[in-house]
Formats: C-alpha cells, structure tokens, sequence
C-alpha cells in the first residue's frame, strides 16, 4: 500500500507521462534484477564479495537504477510537454536559467550552513565552484530536456 | 482514428491546446492521440468525445 502511494506521488496526472514514467521504472527494475544476477554470477565463479564491499555494490546498484530512470526521463522528451513555439521555448529556457541560479545560491548558502564560512583560499574556491557546477548541470540537463521535448512538440 | 479527433477538433474551432485543458492532459498527449502514437485510456477516450460532442463511435470506429 505505501509502494502505491509512493508510485503515484512519483507518476504525473498526465496519462501519457504517467505510462512512460511507469515504464521506465519497470525497466529500471529490470536492469537492477539482471545487475545483481550478474553480481551473483561474478561472485560464484570469481569471488569478487571478497574485493568490493557490499555496500559498494548496493550503492553502484541503486545510483545505476536511479540515473537510469532520469536519463529516460530526460531523453522522452515528455517534461516539457505543452512547449510549442519558439517563444515557449526561450521563455521556458529563461525560467530554467533563472532556476538553476537560485539552486546554485540556496546550495552555496546551505553548504555555509553545514560546513561554516571559509577560512583558507582553497575553502573559498570550493564553497564557489561546488554549487556552480551543481548548478551548470541541472541547467544542462533541463536544456537538452527542452531541446528534445521541443522537438517532439514540434512533430506533432 | 487519429484523423477523425483531428477532424472533430478542427470543425469544432479548437486549438490542441483548448482540447488538453478540457480533458485534463497535456498538449503533447493531444498530439500523440491525434497522430496514433498513444492510445488513450476508456477515461480520456470519453473526456475527448464529450469535449468534442461525438460519440466514441463517431471518434474511434473503424469501418
């Protein structure tokens, strides 16, 4: 029951994005199935428990599994789904910019919060470069998102 | 089928994005219905044809 309720808190109220997101899951599923098969397998015949720690291989089969499904996600082209025009699209890439800028400054200000104000040069760089580059890839990701739901969009 | 929504809906004056709202989908689903590369669910099946005031046999028989 509380699978469920998480299934559909993950599922969109679109049906057809709901159908692809489902899909994706189960494939996600699937592959982890067959990965740890694998593991298995690899373990049998070569002992490799003995060389990877099993939480080594349980956090290598979860971020496979989760990446999988985002990279789906991301390359369906079914996020942006009502994005048409020209004029959709760069006011939908203006919104993402805007968006991955707050996230980049929430970052920078929570990693203050938890690490506390930079005392060295090299804590500076860091407390700099960390929420930009987190930044730069949701930006990045949320583009070629657009880029390909543009392009769907625009076949249709 | 898909020619037939595209039918009603363009006879009914209604942009893709009108038809969307009124079921409660997105304007990409209405597209991929309407081009026969998503096959709707019973629900939106009878969401579209009250929308365009048709029958789902008018919409979705073949002959």
């Amino acid at each position: 029951m509380a699978l469920k309720a998480i299934l559909y808190f993950l599922l969109s109220d679109d049906e057809y994005k709901a159908k692809k997101i489902t899909e994706f899951l189960a494939e996600s599923a699937l592959l982890n199935g067959i990965l740890c098969f694998l593991f298995l397998l690899l373990d049998r015949l070569y002992s490799i428990g003995e060389f990877v720690p099993t939480i080594a291989l349980m956090i290598t089969l979860l971020a496979i599994s989760i990446l999988y499904v985002i990279v789906r996600y991301i390359l369906s082209g079914i996020e942006f789904a009502n994005v048409f025009t020209r004029t959709e699209f760069k006011n939908e890439r203006k919104h993402l910019l805007f968006k991955a800028i707050t996230f980049s400054i929430i970052f920078g200000i929570l990693m203050v919060i938890v690490t506390g104000v930079p005392k060295v040069a090299f804590d500076v760089i860091q407390l700099c470069s960390v929420p930009l580059l987190a930044g730069f890839l949701l930006y990045a990701m949320n583009y070629v998102s657009l880029v390909i739901s543009y392009r769907k969009n625009k076949s249709l | 089928m898909n020619n037939k929504i595209k039918l009603a809906r363009q006879s009914n004056m209604m942009t893709q994005e009108e038809l969307a709202r009124k079921i409660n989908v997105t304007r990409q689903t209405v597209g991929l219905i309407e081009k026969g590369e998503f096959n709707p669910s019973l629900k939106i099946c009878i969401a579209i044809a009250k929308a365009l005031g048709k029958t789902l046999d008018e919409l979705f028989w073949e002959e």
